[in-house]
């Protein structure tokens, strides 16, 4: 399963989203993806939720209250560098797309109103992206073990990191105490 | 020249003596009175008498001649001689003359009676004497021939005397001829000065006149640009307000659109598999209780199942398309506010007209033959996708034109540093109230639904934006010719993004 976290201020495009998604098969190079779907319309509540939750890909929304979706992004690949990210929006200007692309390093850029077809066929294109992405780490870490450049216990501390992100890092505090949440 | 009375002056008749003494003695009591100055009446009142005195004389000496028997011809002569005097007189005693005058004709007068008496009076009366002493009148007359001769030296005298007074009053004249001479001369220069400087005023006054028309002219036109200007400025202003607008709108609508667009894919995906599933069911009724049957039957039969079921495509088909013409409208919104992508090149726009004319082919090709008249072009500094707009929006609103079959010509050229593109079609053409709006964000003159108005005003934006101009020329009836003007250099790529 892959979880996918969809991020709009609108209700009405999540609802939309979910029903096209949970139908449609998620096809790529032959592979089916099986989508999780979770939906946000506060994007503070979705960055929470990356905190604890391996996320494969986030679509977001640019423009929302609070946080806009290039600072949602940002956050979301400090904590999960291997999540696939997808800004679907009705109108962005240059600088939003320069951001996008620079800060956010997004996938794809996606115009609403969306072609269902495109959008569908967008994200099993950046999950199996990401797949092989992934892929090509695990064997490259897997080589480096059998050269010995990479211990054992360095290649487990990776793959705990992928699957609780923050998990391998402790904040020390002043007087000596662990700090549970990274705080930016 | 007072007459003084001499010896000389004797005729040897008494009683003429006598009278002519009198005469001398009025003339010479007029010349002192002219001499001490009297008053005009005075000396008028002398003069007049002087006249009569003479005419008595002078027809006394008449009728004596004719008592003593003279021959005829020296009676004639000597009348001749009086009257011609007489009638100098007349006119000075008549003519109110100034005392110069009177003066002067005084000194006339003077001579005459020297001349008169000396010439005429002293043969006449000699030749009364010897006729007295028994001679005939033809003796008397030749024998008076000598007494003429001896006044020749006295007469030559006078004359001296007479020329030289002549030769001074001609030396007054002279004199006087030579001042008015000056005087013309000067009146003549002074009137040519005056001519000159009227001449002078008259040109600087045209000149001046001149100069003031032009700036009028000057001033005209000036004010016809600004006019111009500023209804442009108007125009730019007004689509930089509906260009944010439109961004905005477009945003916001798009949310929306965007999720009815999906909710309508799915909806289509739930209908066709109802749709199967009330075919199933229908196929497997057969195998249900009579009484549920009919039920059934009964229930589709309300609510037209039949008709539903064909209907409910169509009608999923008719929101799609209803909501693909909002997406178009959004789109041309976008396009409006943003034009697109925006990056400049060196471009070659009669590959932009062709590959422009084979995208809206599907448009033309029912309603217009098509011609091409390219110039030479040079590459022109613009941004292509933004060019071709213009052209597409021209070219399909020159097809929509035209109702039933007619022409579309396009034709480029350069005009000094700027390039032109026009586009002419054989349509029904506009009003002039219509050619003032059209590039208005919004005007249509197409039926609802068939156009956004945002064809025209989003081609305006685009060669604003590129420092460029574009012109309509329309004749109801007639036709449309567009034509743009691009900057060769791409005047508008310094400009900063108005985003």
């Amino acid at each position: 399963m892959e979880k996918i976290l969809l991020v709009d201020d609108e209700p009405l495009i999540l609802k939309a989203l979910v029903r096209l998604l949970q139908r449609t098969p998620c096809l790529c190079d032959g592979r089916l993806f099986k989508l999780e779907l979770v939906t946000f319309t506060d994007p503070s509540k979705a960055l929470d939720y990356a905190r604890d939750h391996q996320v494969s890909l986030v679509l977001s929304d640019y423009r929302m209250p609070g946080m806009d979706g290039i600072e949602l992004l940002t956050a979301i690949k400090t904590l999960q560098p291997d999540t696939s990210r997808i800004i679907i929006s009705g109108y962005a200007d240059l600088n939003a797309l320069i951001n996008a692309i620079n800060r956010a390093h997004i996938y794809r850029f996606v115009a609403k109103p969306w072609n269902d077809y495109e959008l569908v066929s967008t994200i099993g294109q950046a999950l199996r992206h990401r797949q092989l992405m992934l892929e090509n780490q695990r064997l490259a870490d897997q080589e480096r073990v059998t050269l010995g450049q990479l211990s054992d216990s360095d290649l487990l501390v990776k793959q705990l990191e992928r699957e609780e992100p923050g998990i391998t890092k402790v904040n020390w505090a002043a007087d000596g105490s662990v700090m549970l949440d990274d705080e930016e | 020249m007072a007459l003084v009375w001499s010896d000389e002056y004797v005729t040897g008749i008494p009683e003429i003596d006598v009278q002519h003494k009198a005469i001398f003695r009025e003339m010479g009591s007029l010349a002192m009175s002219l001499l001490q100055g009297k008053s005009d009446t005075d000396v008028q009142r002398e003069l007049k008498q002087l006249a009569v005195t003479l005419r008595e004389h002078i027809n006394y000496e008449e009728l004596m001649m004719f008592q003593e028997g003279c021959l005829p011809e020296v009676m004639w002569g000597h009348s001749e001689d009086h009257q011609l005097f007489l009638q100098h007189m007349q006119t000075a005693s008549d003519e109110l003359m100034t005392h110069d005058e009177i003066r002067a004709f005084l000194r006339y007068a003077v001579f005459w009676m020297r001349y008169h008496i000396l010439t005429i009076d002293k043969p006449v009366c000699y030749q009364f004497l010897a006729m007295r002493r028994g001679l005939s009148a033809e003796e008397a007359y030749s024998q008076s021939a000598a007494i003429v001769i001896e006044a020749v030296p006295l007469l030559l005298g006078g004359m001296h005397q007479t020329y030289s007074e002549l030769y001074d009053s001609q030396l007054r004249v002279v004199h006087q001829n030579s001042h008015l001479l000056e005087v013309q001369h000067k009146l003549k220069h002074t009137n040519q000065e005056l001519e000159e400087r009227v001449t002078r005023r008259t040109n600087e006054l045209t000149e001046a006149n001149r100069k003031l028309q032009g700036e009028y002219e000057k001033l005209q036109s000036l004010n016809q640009k600004l006019e111009s200007a500023q209804g442009q400025l108007l125009q730019s202003e007004k689509m930089a307000a509906i260009g944010q607008l439109a961004a905005g709108v477009a945003h916001e609508i798009n949310n929306p659109v965007g999720f009815v667009n999906a909710n309508l894919g799915t909806l289509k995906s739930y209908v066709e598999s109802l749709l199967s599933l009330i075919g199933t069911f229908e196929q497997v009724s057969d195998e249900l209780p009579i009484g549920v049957q009919k039920r059934l039957n009964e229930m589709k039969e309300n609510i037209e199942l039949d008709y539903v079921r064909q209907d409910i495509i169509e009608l999923l088909a008719e929101s799609a398309d209803g909501l693909d013409r909002v997406k178009q409208i959004v789109q041309d919104l976008k396009d409006f506010a943003r034009a697109g992508e925006s990056v400049w090149q060196d471009a070659d726009l009669h590959r932009g007209l062709d590959s422009t004319l084979n995208v809206v082919w599907n448009e033309l090709k029912y309603k217009a033959k098509v011609h091409k008249e390219y110039g030479d072009l040079p590459l022109v500094r613009c941004v292509p996708a933004q060019i071709n707009q213009v052209f597409m929006n021209i070219m399909i609103n020159a097809a929509h034109a035209i109702e039933s079959m007619g022409e579309i010509t396009l034709k480029t050229g350069t005009a000094g540093d700027e390039v032109w593109i026009s586009v002419t079609d054989t349509g029904k053409g506009m009003s002039e109230v219509v050619r003032k709006r059209i590039f208005e964000p919004f005007f249509t003159t197409k039926p609802v639904g068939q156009g956004t108005g945002l064809g025209l005003s989003l081609a305006y934006s685009i060669i604003q934006k590129h420092k460029g101009h574009i012109e309509v020329e329309s004749t109801e009836g007639v036709g449309t010719t567009f034509k743009i003007y691009l900057p060769i250099a791409g005047k508008g790529e310094q400009l900063p993004d108005s985003e």
